[in-house]
């Protein structure tokens, strides 16, 4: 297995959806290749961050509105549809 | 009086939509005050852009309003609300159609490994502010599957469901998500 091969398949290896052949494909490849294996662990560190992302858990970079403008647009709305 | 007393004074979000959907605005009002900020950062993370955001918080609690009353407190009100919030971005896509044209082109472009790198071997900081900075400039057919399975956790199936795709192609989709994320955050920490 070559590199792009490798990088193709990583999503599928992580989600242990490879047959098996390949998946000992994947594994021997990553094994011997430091590159790939760079490649497969800031992917798995991708995932794992976004789990810690998820039910709006980090508000950190974000700029929010002003909440009393957008309610009197959600008001406004809701008037026209009673 | 205190902090602890006015939170003992809240009522829940049940009590709440309950009073909401038997017309009590100030209800309604505090419902939104508690949901807004999480509305609107998924909203934000979904679209990538804060001024579709704003109108789809803004349609999003309004759609609440008129559902409000279909809530029975079988799960916790910020699930349901959460959801919700989802449907509303998708039905949002399917509206603007642009969906499906989207992904399809970004799907065709090849991703660059490891271009704008400068040290390959050494790894970039993940963490939550360098991602949320990568999803707000992925493509919107990557970042939506992204947002689908990786974060918000939905399966293949349910996103094609979802999204009117093949389950493969929301796969591929993901992969494709992930190889750009990993580059954009490669090359943020090379300008940073």
């Amino acid at each position: 297995m070559n590199c792009a091969q490798s990088v193709e398949l990583m999503s599928d290896f992580q989600a242990g959806t490879l047959e098996e052949a390949e998946g000992h494909g994947v594994r021997l490849h990553l094994t011997d290749c430091p590159p790939c294996a760079a490649i497969m662990n800031e992917l798995l560190a991708i995932i794992g961050t976004a789990t810690l992302l998820r039910r709006g858990e980090t508000t950190s970079v974000i700029t929010f509105p002003d909440e009393n403008v957008i309610w009197q647009r959600v008001r406004a709305s809701l008037n026209t549809t009673h | 009086m205190s902090a602890a007393e006015i939170n003992v004074a809240q009522p829940n979000d049940f009590t709440l939509a309950q009073q909401a959907a038997g017309g009590d605005e100030s209800a309604f009002e505090a419902i939104y005050k508690r949901h807004f900020r999480r509305v609107y950062a998924l909203c934000l993370r979904m679209m990538g852009n804060p001024t579709e955001a704003e109108d789809l918080t803004q349609e999003t609690f309004t759609h609440l309003y008129r559902k409000i009353g279909s809530f029975r407190g079988e799960s916790a009100f910020t699930t349901w609300l959460h959801r919700m919030t989802v449907n509303q971005v998708l039905m949002h896509f399917r509206k603007r159609s642009t969906r499906s044209e989207k992904t399809t082109a970004e799907g065709e472009t090849p991703v660059q490994i490891v271009a704008g790198t400068q040290n390959p071997d050494r790894m970039p900081i993940i963490d939550r502010i360098a991602l949320d900075k990568a999803i707000a400039q992925l493509p919107p057919g990557y970042r939506t599957v992204f947002m689908l399975h990786d974060v918000e956790g939905y399966e293949h199936d349910e996103i094609a469901q979802m999204l009117g795709v093949a389950e493969g192609t929301s796969k591929s989709q993901l992969h494709k998500a992930r190889l750009k994320l990993r580059q954009h955050i490669r090359q943020q920490a090379t300008l940073n």
